[in-house]
Formats: C-alpha cells, structure tokens, sequence
C-alpha cells in the first residue's frame, strides 16, 4: 500500500499517523487489513473493505474509515493500492463528503499521471507490505 | 509519465512494516477465516440472516463475526462451518515455514496414493502349505 501526495499534501499520510498517536488500537486493526488484502491479486469484503463507488474502496473500523483505490504503474508487477484519506466521523454525511473527496483524489490522480509531463515518485522500503 | 524509485523510510512506513501484535495476528487469523466464509455463502448463496438461523445466533452476532471482531472461540468456529457444509481444519507449523494447503475429492485419487505412508509400512507375511511333504523333507527344506 502507498499514500497519495497531491500538490504538497498527503491526506492519507496524515490521517494514519494521527490515528498511530490517537488510537493505536484503531491503527492496527488498518494495519491488520492492509496485510490481509495485499495477499490477494483484487480483494473485496462486504464488511471491511468494500466498494462504494468510483472505483473507491473504504477500510471500515468502528469509528474509522480510510478509503483507497487499486492501480497498476508500468514495469511494477504487484498492484497497487493507494491510500488516498481517511476519516473519523461515523455521520452519514461526514462519510459521504470523504468518499467524494477520495473519488475527487482519484481523478486528479488519473488525470496527472496521463500528462506525459507527470513524474511519479515512489519511495520503495526494505518490508513490503 | 515518469517513475522514479527511491530507497527511503518514514515513521508511517515503519509502522506499516513492522510485525503485527499478537491483537492484530489474532485479527488477521480472524479476517482469513471469516473471507473463507464469505466465499462459502456466495456459493451457497447463504445471506447473513440464513447463516444466523443456520448457526442458532443471533444476526447482530453474525455481522460481529463477519467484520473479524472479538475473539471467536473454536466452538463458533465450528459452528459456522458446519453451517456452510464444511469442516474446519487448522495447522500448527513452525514460523519459519510456509503452509500450502490443498484441497481434493478421494473418489478422484487412486487407493494406491491415498494412504501411501501406511501401505509402505506393511510387510508381506505370506505362509506355504505343501501337501505330502515329509517331516524329514520338510525340515531339510528349513
């Protein structure tokens, strides 16, 4: 799994190293499931980790939602699963707007990187996971 | 489009890549039960009501269950998978080892591979009756 960085902010990176300080508990039970589906080629879970539209998938906790979606870059075999925010509140209208704003993230993402200008940067680390 | 890579490593990175805890190896044992589960009922078509009913708990239990909370004991376990017409096995290998399982019909394996370990184990006891042999010829024959 990797986080999304867009024009200087990573929403995802900052969500997940909150919820590390506040509720460590919470952070690895994410954990938890982000193993458990990187073992799968495309992996969907009624409950914790299913598709709410717009090619975005929610990690669902109590109380915590992380949403992310799958791509493929060129000449990187496994793929990958991009964590593009996250989000506290269990109100319906609180989830809809980050589901929105992760579908929004996705766009952009897609949208940059099929400008031939675009220069992706991946910062590779000695675990995988 | 350009991809660069890099060597590097950050706090959320680090976190992400070190072992899980013995809450979240439990969890993780959990999810993989539960995703077995899953796949069962989309075969059968059993919904989370029909499983409930089948397991004699309530569905508010079933959708606990299902999201790969709490501790399940082997008793529910068990449950569940008698509920889907399976039978649930488990495996204790050394954390060094990887596990592979495999799955087959015995009707579609010949006898002969079947239980291999014990036929090799047995030896041929066979005894000859010669009739109107002799004692005297009999014991020179030994």
């Amino acid at each position: 799994m990797v986080t999304l960085g867009l024009d200087g902010r990573n929403l995802a990176d900052e969500f997940l190293n909150r919820l590390i300080k506040s509720n460590p508990r919470g952070a690895e039970s994410i954990k938890t499931r982000v193993q458990n589906i990187a073992e799968h080629d495309r992996y969907e879970h009624e409950f914790t980790f299913r598709s709410v539209g717009g090619g975005i998938y929610e990690f669902k906790r109590p109380g915590l939602r992380l949403y992310a979606f799958y791509d493929e870059l060129p000449g990187l075999k496994p793929q990958l699963i991009i964590a593009s925010n996250g989000g506290t509140k269990n109100t319906r209208k609180n989830q809809q707007a980050d589901i929105a704003k992760a579908q929004n993230l996705r766009s952009r993402y897609l949208a940059a990187k099929s400008q031939p200008s675009t220069k992706i940067q991946l910062i590779l680390l000695s675990h995988e996971n | 489009m350009k991809i660069e890579m890099t060597n590097g490593s950050n706090p959320l990175a680090d976190f992400f890549s070190s072992p899980l805890s013995l809450d979240g190896e439990a969890e993780l044992e959990n999810l993989k039960f539960v995703d077995a589960l899953l796949t069962r009922m989309k075969e059968l078509g059993i919904s989370r009501m029909e499983l409930a009913r089948r397991m004699g708990i309530q569905p508010s239990r079933v959708t606990a269950m299902l999201s790969g909370q709490g501790n399940f004991t082997t008793q529910t376990v068990v449950r569940a998978a008698r509920a889907v017409g399976a039978k649930y096995h488990h495996c204790l290998a050394p954390a060094t080892k990887r596990v592979r399982w495999h799955l087959w019909n015995e009707a579609e394996v010949h006898p002969a591979f079947l239980h291999a370990e014990s036929t090799a184990k047995k030896t041929a006891e066979v005894t000859f009756e010669i009739p109107n042999l002799s004692h005297e010829d009999a014991t020179a024959a030994a």
